[in-house]
């Protein structure tokens, strides 16, 4: 039973983040940083 | 007496789990385009894969952590991503469905001398983990993909320079430095069992602090354990199993379990008695 409260309170706390997450449209920010070349990454 | 060729199913995830997360230049050879550009790079792979790989079509979680960091904001989604996959597998995408991850299980069939990672080296991973947090959000950085990242140096760098001989021009010390660590990667993986996994990625490092509480376990007997040693020989992260079944270097990949004579170890989940 603990368990199994400390699961879903974890799982509650990560999927609030992650909405919240998508609220604030991060997911265009990863867009925007994926659609070009990282130049950081290649090492240049 | 012909040997028998035989592919475990977890080979085959591996292999289409590559061909999901990197289909692009396969699928579009005559686009000429060396990087997808779509909305799917708004999404995030759950393992480390090169946004700039020409053939990647979503984004790296770790990349992306670190960008939005270096931009001062909170990265909730990432971490919700993270937490949400850790929560219910763990390690498990490490062992199944990162292409880097297999292809250092490739690259450990070369027939070479061979060592083990000591238990100390293991916990290198949350310094750089770390580094990959603080150094974006103070210095503006993005640590670990500029620094350190081979899978940037051999899924991103190379690729982009052959496709595009003009960035030549513009190379700096960092390049040369990140071809080092190229190259120590592909020799340490030829003689370590997955030895980035274990030692240096920050992904697998966020992962395995999910492994103690993750919905996916694994359930070891002790009364049926002879400690032979099987567990061990088959593990591709070289762990002893039975010492810890909740290892943070577990990466769920379900060789002992499948591997074991004696039946100690079986999957199971956290909520069972």
């Amino acid at each position: 039973m603990k368990k199994k409260v400390f699961f879903l309170i974890l799982l509650f706390i990560f999927l609030f983040l992650l909405f919240t997450g998508i609220y604030f449209k991060q997911y265009e920010q990863i867009y925007n940083f994926g659609r070009f070349i990282c130049f950081d990454c290649i090492g240049l | 007496m012909k040997k028998k060729f035989k592919v475990s199913t977890r080979r085959i995830i591996q292999i289409i789990s590559f061909i999901i997360f990197n289909p692009y230049i396969l699928l579009n050879p005559k686009t000429g385009k060396v990087l997808y550009q779509g909305k799917i790079k708004s999404v995030c792979v759950p393992i480390l894969n090169c946004y700039s790989c020409p053939l990647a079509i979503g984004s790296c979680p770790l990349g992306a952590l670190q960008q939005t960091i270096k931009i001062s904001q909170i990265p909730y989604l990432i971490v919700g991503f993270f937490g949400t996959i850790g929560i219910f597998i763990g390690r498990y995408p490490c062992g199944n469905f990162c292409p880097f991850g297999f292809l250092q299980e490739l690259l450990y069939k070369i027939k070479s001398f061979k060592f083990r990672v000591k238990r100390p080296l293991r916990y290198i991973k949350y310094f750089i983990l770390l580094l990959s947090i603080v150094v974006p959000f103070i210095y503006k950085e993005p640590f670990f993909c500029k620094f350190i990242c081979p899978a940037g140096t051999i899924e991103a760098s190379l690729p982009q320079i052959i496709f595009n001989p003009a960035l030549l021009a513009n190379i700096s010390w960092v390049f040369y430095l990140k071809i080092f660590f190229g190259i120590s990667f592909i020799f340490f993986s030829i003689t370590t069992k997955r030895f980035f996994c274990s030692t240096i990625c920050p992904i697998g490092a966020i992962y395995g602090l999910f492994n103690k509480i993750s919905l996916l376990q694994i359930k070891y007997d002790k009364n049926k354990c002879t400690k032979c040693g099987v567990c061990n020989y088959v593990c591709p992260m070289d762990i002893n199993i039975y010492e810890n079944p909740k290892d943070i270097d577990c990466i769920r990949c379900f060789e002992c379990v499948k591997k074991c004579p004696y039946g100690a170890l079986k999957v199971s989940n956290i909520l069972k008695k």
